[in-house]
Parts: structure tokens; C-alpha cells; sequence
């Protein structure tokens, strides 16, 4: 992985055609703004440095849909995937910024278009859902242990990838929504109904801590950083996360999420 | 030497290095408006599967365009995020092909560059 190796990530989930370039960066501006970070210095899909002024007069002036921003120790990625109904940005820290999540998901969760957001260590996901085994030779990492099935490609695509579909940690797109859980997560009116969990159940279950976030979300606090281990206690509680939100799913269908 | 694509850019400039310059919508959209031998596409695309022999339509991007060539109307430059692209095909390493020489004329027009999708080189059409 590069980049951003050690960060946290908050990645906010919207109803596809809903968090466009302007809103995404008006909420990044301002909350920068509070943090006292300069809107400067960011690398538009790998060009030299500019405002995030000049990016989004760029972004408008040519139509399109999609950033990658990097700059100032951080990252934004903002993206729209039609065939699952969704839009998402992905704001990622280089450091690890402990508390101010809560502010960085403050403008978008209070819109009746948010969906869910989460927060992840970047490496810990980013491993959790890696597959390609060009991806741990390149990292120098080991996938021997790890389970391997075919990718289901013909010949001469068809090759042997990671089996990540029991990952505690695993992503998997769904129409409207991405299957995830995170140590804490923000949980939108739209999400109950795409999911199919019971938010009686969720609000009542006594090892979370839930708070309400305005008229439209939840905030869920699973543990108090986020989740770095797939075994023990830990896997254990992502496992029954995953349960209690996303009961009716199984991991056949969906796609796993690459972005 | 050549990509799968051709790219009209201004992203680059001659020393192949990037420059965050790019082509406006806008500015394409008047370009093709005020040429009465380019317009933009409305018909999708259709292909024909070779194994199956089924038609497969896609809808034309919101800025595609149209060159007017002996009174028919071949697909042209796409508009994408500030670049213009065409597929590159053998015919375009004729000098006196006529949609090579259009890209020409549009780049020039346009003030930007041609180069390959892999980004090497620049032709000097």
C-alpha cells in the first residue's frame, strides 16, 4: 500500500447522483477551515499543487464526477458507482487523528441523501480486502497461509486470488450501501431499509454505545479505536457487528469493494 | 510506440511534463458548434458481438462528437474530463488520413497537445 500506510479513513456513503464534487469539497473546505489546515497545496489526480478553489473550478469546468486530492496529510477521494447506486468520499488522515471524526462527518451525515460512514485504519482494510496477490508480493508480504480461490475468469485470465469473503474486515458493495463495519459508524435514515436491520434492535443492543445525531442519524461506537485485528475479541465483535446490521446478507453475492 | 487511445491535452506540455491545464466543456461544446463539419453525437454506439452475433448499444458521452466526412458522419473526439480521446486505429498513421488530420486541426485550434493514452511521446501530426 502506499501512502498513507498508518492513517484512519472516514469513508461517508450518499445516494448515487447526491454528493457531487461542490458539496464534497464545501464540506472538506470547512472543515479544514476549523482545523486550521491551508486549502492549498493539493494534487488534483496527480497534477502540480493547487487550491482547492482551483480544483473545484476545474472539476465544474470539465464536468467531472470524480477527485483524488492529496495534499496536507491528507487524502480525498471522492467517487460515484451507478451500477450500485451509490456515491462515496473517502477522507484519509496520513496521521492518526484520533477525535475529530465526529467533525469531519458533521456536514454530511446531517443530509437526508447520507447513507452510512465509518472509520477504518487505512491498513487494516486495505489488507482485509486485498486480493490480488501481486499486492502482498509487491508489499513483500506473505499470502502463503492465506485461502486462495479462482478469480472465475476464463483461461487465460483465470488465476488464483486471496479469499477475503470471511474477513471480519471485508467491504462489499451493495446497491445503495457497502457492507463494513467500523469501530464507530454514523447511520443514515436510508441505511435501515437497504440493510435490512432493525434499528430498535441495534439502538437497544447493550454493548454499543449509540447516540443520536440529529433527526436522521445514529452514531454507533463499537470499540474505542479502530479495528486493527481479525482474530480474537476483536474479529469477534466485527463478525457480530456485521450481523446485527446486516442480517440478511451473505457473502455470495455483491461485489467486493475496489476502488 | 502508440496506446490504444489518442488524447488531445493540455495537461502536458512539451517536455511531457504535467501541467493541470485541461480543455473546458464549455470550450469544446463552442468549438464543435462554430465547425459545420463537426457536431456533437446523439446516437448511441453499436457493436455486434462476434461469438453471439447480438447487437450491444451504449449511449453516447454527454460531448461526443461527430466528424462530417464526404457527407457522412463518423464518430470523432469524446470529451472526457478535460481531454479529448479517439481510438487509435492504423488508419491514423496515414499523413493524409482525414480524421488525423482534424485531430490536427482541433488541437491547434485548441492550443493543446497530441500524444498517445500512454503519455511518451507527442505526435507531431
Amino acid at each position: 500500500m502506499v501512502g498513507f500506510a498508518q492513517g484512519e479513513r472516514l469513508t461517508v456513503v450518499f445516494k448515487h447522483g447526491t454528493l457531487g464534487v461542490r458539496r464534497a469539497l464545501d464540506g472538506i473546505q470547512l472543515i479544514l477551515g476549523r482545523l486550521g489546515v491551508p486549502c492549498t497545496g493539493f494534487e488534483l489526480d496527480g497534477d502540480p499543487p493547487a487550491s482547492l478553489a482551483q480544483a473545484l473550478s476545474r472539476l465544474e469546468a470539465t464536468h467531472t464526477k470524480r477527485f483524488r486530492l492529496v495534499g496536507q496529510g491528507w487524502k480525498f477521494l471522492l467517487g460515484s458507482v451507478g451500477g450500485w447506486n451509490l456515491d462515496f468520499l473517502e477522507i484519509t488522515s496520513e496521521s492518526k487523528p484520533e477525535s475529530i471524526w465526529d467533525e469531519w462527518a458533521a456536514p454530511f451525515v446531517s443530509s437526508s441523501d447520507f447513507v452510512m460512514a465509518w472509520i477504518a485504519n487505512s491498513e487494516y482494510e486495505y489488507w482485509q480486502n486485498a486480493r490480488d496477490p501481486v499486492e502482498y508480493r509487491a508489499a513483500g508480504k506473505s499470502y502463503a497461509d492465506l485461502p486462495m480461490i479462482s478469480n472465475g475468469l476464463r483461461y487465460p485470465l483465470e488465476q488464483e486470488i486471496v479469499d477475503t469473503s470471511r474477513n471480519p474486515g471485508r467491504r462489499i458493495l451493495r446497491h445503495g450501501y457497502i457492507e463494513v463495519v467500523g469501530a464507530v459508524m454514523w447511520l443514515g435514515e436510508s441505511f435501515w431499509p437497504l440493510s435490512g436491520a432493525n434499528r430498535r434492535q441495534v439502538s437497544d443492543a447493550g454493548w454499543l454505545r449509540i447516540s443520536i445525531i440529529g433527526p436522521l442519524a445514529i452514531r454507533l461506537k463499537a470499540a474505542e479505536h479502530c479495528f486493527t485485528e481479525a482474530a480474537s475479541a476483536s474479529g469477534a465483535l466485527q463478525v457480530q457487528l456485521r450481523s446485527l446490521l446486516f442480517p440478511a446478507r451473505n457473502v455470495a453475492a455483491g461485489s467486493f469493494v475496489r476502488y | 510506440m502508440m496506446g490504444i487511445l489518442v488524447l488531445v491535452t493540455r495537461g502536458i506540455d512539451q517536455n511531457l511534463q504535467r501541467t493541470g491545464r485541461y480543455i473546458a466543456f464549455d470550450e469544446w461544446i463552442k468549438l464543435v458548434e462554430s465547425d459545420p463539419s463537426l457536431r456533437i453525437r446523439t446516437a448511441p454506439y453499436v457493436a455486434v458481438n462476434p461469438a453471439t452475433g447480438d447487437r450491444i448499444a451504449t449511449r453516447a458521452g454527454e460531448a461526443d462528437s461527430e466528424l462530417e466526412i464526404r457527407g457522412e458522419w463518423v464518430p470523432f473526439l469524446r470529451y472526457h474530463e478535460g481531454k479529448l480521446t479517439i481510438r487509435f486505429t492504423d488508419a491514423l498513421l496515414d499523413p493524409a488520413n482525414p480524421i488525423r488530420n482534424k485531430i490536427a486541426a482541433v488541437a491547434k485550434a485548441l492550443d493543446a497537445l497530441i500524444t498517445p493514452d500512454v503519455g511518451e511521446e507527442l505526435l507531431t501530426w
